[in-house]
């Protein structure tokens, strides 16, 4: 089910959360509302839902205007952070609780939610309480009641932000494979930008209520629509610089770059700097270990810079050493704007 | 080990103290010893007699009647309006301030309400006379000094609702934003999202709300004194006549009855901890 959002404002007791949404997401695409904590996202896949009311502009579903239509008839189901599973039931009686609401007979919606759960790896918890699960085992408990409402769009509200890290690879596994087994079109809230590049056909970086870039994951992280942006997912080393002639200057660095004349900003990431043994003018403080790869801070020319290393290298700190930009992979920002 | 955390624990033994003398002494009594006044032999005389005495068992009936009925309808309707006021969402502004005054009022001064606007001569009798209503003012019903108990119940009921709705609503509203939200994410109608999720999941607090005025209503004391019928009188009255009788000797009568109000208060405590327990949250 195509989902269209057109200039939806929210606000509450008086308050702007959201401010001019635009956003389409297609048939069946896996999408991520990605941004800091208080942002406004999770307001958002809300006012899809229906449980909040916008001020102004549309929630489309398939091309259908459902303003009107509340959030017990939408067909778009959250399966919210704080999961809301329901405690005077069994964990069987959890899943099947939408069927029930659609009035399917007891031992057709038992069965049903026995099925359910198998698929995410509960079978033989159907009896149990909530009390008596695991927070790991209760996500996939709301994931399968969420899944038993056979939703049209299926909206996550940071499902994987209480699990620990193995727990939340599996479950981002389970969640892609269901979305693509319902073909669900699939929107997921979260502050955790790897898991929205990881995860999603396209990433909608929200900030302060407003949406700021929506793109495919490479083009967000390799064309950030601002500074902001990228620095959300890690920044890098910023060059103040200026274009004349279609040349980029600067104390560092100089490249020709295809802008009209002005100041720029260049920002190369840790990645796209590389140390060169043989040449002199910066100098290696700081060498701090990430797991398979090395964040090295080096000093020069007034400032610092983070330079990324894979793999083991041969450097320490006091260290003379050459740096060299990869001019190819500079994000550009112009500073005027 | 320090000596510290027994020096700290002394103002709630001191308080338990008194209240554990204070019940055991009066027990005591009942049971007929109270050696001052050359009383020594333990005997359940006092108990029986209550329960075979017309009037001391007919008090057990009234204090009964009044607590059940007034609890009943209090926590019915208190429940009744926190729906109403959780499902239209105005659990939170100016409403609850209202709902506060009532509680704050003592029942002394409810009384006199009551007895104001609902004696034979109150201003209700009088007010439906005046519009033709009823033939005399004396045609209106007798609800205060009577049997039916009814100036008693309104009374409690006055103070008594805004109480539960004091009690229950926090608990409901919680429940119903997130547990109802999500039964109607899943396509529950907000009314069956309510009786389905919310209303089920507020029953520990409804019933923690009922046990408590129901424990009051048994043991309180001014309301049925003060618009109370002369016969039966219930429990806490009959006690305190029993108490100022001018014969010491009766005074195991009213221990007795106190006894009994101890016994059902008891009774109370123990069905409110357990369904605390059961629902720890």
């Amino acid at each position: 089910m195509v989902l269209k959002l057109v200039g939806i404002s929210v606000a509450i007791k008086g308050k702007s959360i959201l401010e001019e949404i635009n956003l389409e997401v297609k048939e069946g695409e896996f999408i991520s509302l990605l941004g800091p904590s208080g942002c406004g996202k999770s307001t958002l896949l809300k006012t899809i839902a229906g449980l909040l009311t916008q001020q102004s502009g549309d929630v489309l579903m398939g091309q259908k205007n459902v303003n009107d239509l509340p959030a017990n008839e939408r067909g778009a189901v959250i399966v919210f952070q704080d999961l809301r599973l329901f405690p005077n039931m069994t964990i069987a009686e959890n899943v099947a609780f939408p069927l029930k609401l659609k009035g399917v007979p007891k031992a057709e919606r038992l069965a049903k939610a026995k099925e359910l759960l198998e698929r995410v790896q509960l079978a033989g918890y159907e009896k149990r309480k909530t009390s008596e699960m695991s927070g790991g085992q209760l996500q996939r408990v709301a994931l399968a009641r969420a899944m038993a409402a056979n939703p049209r769009i299926l909206l996550l509200d940071e499902p994987f932000s209480s699990l620990d890290e193995s727990l939340r690879q599996d479950m981002r596994r389970l969640v892609l494979d269901l979305h693509k087994e319902f073909g669900m079109t699939t929107v997921l809230v979260t502050h955790d930008q790897e898991e929205a590049l990881m995860m999603s056909d396209k990433v909608a970086v929200m900030m302060e209520g407003r949406l700021i870039q929506y793109d495919t994951p490479q083009v967000i992280y390799d064309q950030p629509a601002s500074v902001a942006v990228a620095d959300f997912f890690g920044g890098g080393n910023y060059i103040s610089g200026k274009v004349q002639g279609n040349t980029f200057y600067s104390n560092q660095v100089s490249f020709p770059l295809d802008k009209p004349d002005g100041d720029y900003l260049a920002l190369f990431r840790p990645s796209t700097l590389g140390l060169v043994p043989k040449k002199r003018g910066y100098h290696i403080t700081e060498m701090n270990y990430l797991g398979g790869m090395w964040d090295l801070k080096v000093e020069g020319q007034g400032r610092v810079f983070s330079v990324r290393k894979v793999g083991e290298h041969p450097y320490k700190i006091g260290d003379e050493t050459g740096l060299e930009f990869d001019i190819s992979r500079a994000i550009i920002f112009n500073k005027s704007q | 080990m320090s000596k510290k955390p027994y020096l700290l624990l002394l103002p709630v033994i001191f308080l338990s103290l008194i209240f554990i003398v204070g019940i055991l002494y009066g027990l005591i009594q009942s049971f007929g010893i109270i050696p001052s006044l050359g009383m020594k032999v333990p005997t359940l005389k006092y108990y029986q007699e209550l329960f075979t005495r017309p009037e001391l068992l007919s008090s057990i009936g009234m204090s009964l009647y009044i607590a059940f009925v007034s609890s009943i309808l209090a926590t019915i309707l208190g429940v009744l309006i926190c729906s109403l006021l959780v499902l239209t969402g105005k659990g939170k502004g100016k409403v609850m301030h209202l709902v506060k005054i009532p509680i704050a009022i003592p029942h002394i001064v409810v009384a006199m309400f009551v007895m104001l606007i609902f004696a034979q001569s109150g201003l209700l009798a009088r007010v439906l006379f005046n519009l033709g209503l009823l033939e005399s003012p004396n045609a209106f019903p007798t609800l205060l000094y009577s049997q039916n108990g009814i100036g008693i119940i309104l009374a409690y009921l006055w103070k008594e609702i805004p109480f539960v709705i004091f009690f229950v609503i926090t608990i409901m509203a919680n429940i119903n934003t997130s547990l109802g939200e999500a039964a109607e994410n899943l396509g529950a109608s907000r009314w069956r999202a309510f009786i389905d999720i919310t209303l089920p999941l507020s029953m520990p607090s409804i019933k923690n709300a009922f046990l408590i005025i129901f424990a009051y209503n048994f043991g309180a004391y001014e309301l049925p004194y003060l618009l109370g019928a002369t016969a039966p009188r219930a429990i806490p009255v009959q006690a305190y006549i029993e108490y100022i009788h001018p014969d010491l000797l009766h005074r195991p009568y009213a221990m007795a009855l106190n006894g009994i109000m101890f016994l059902v208060s008891f009774i109370i405590v123990l069905i409110y901890h357990r369904t605390v327990q059961r629902n720890p949250n």
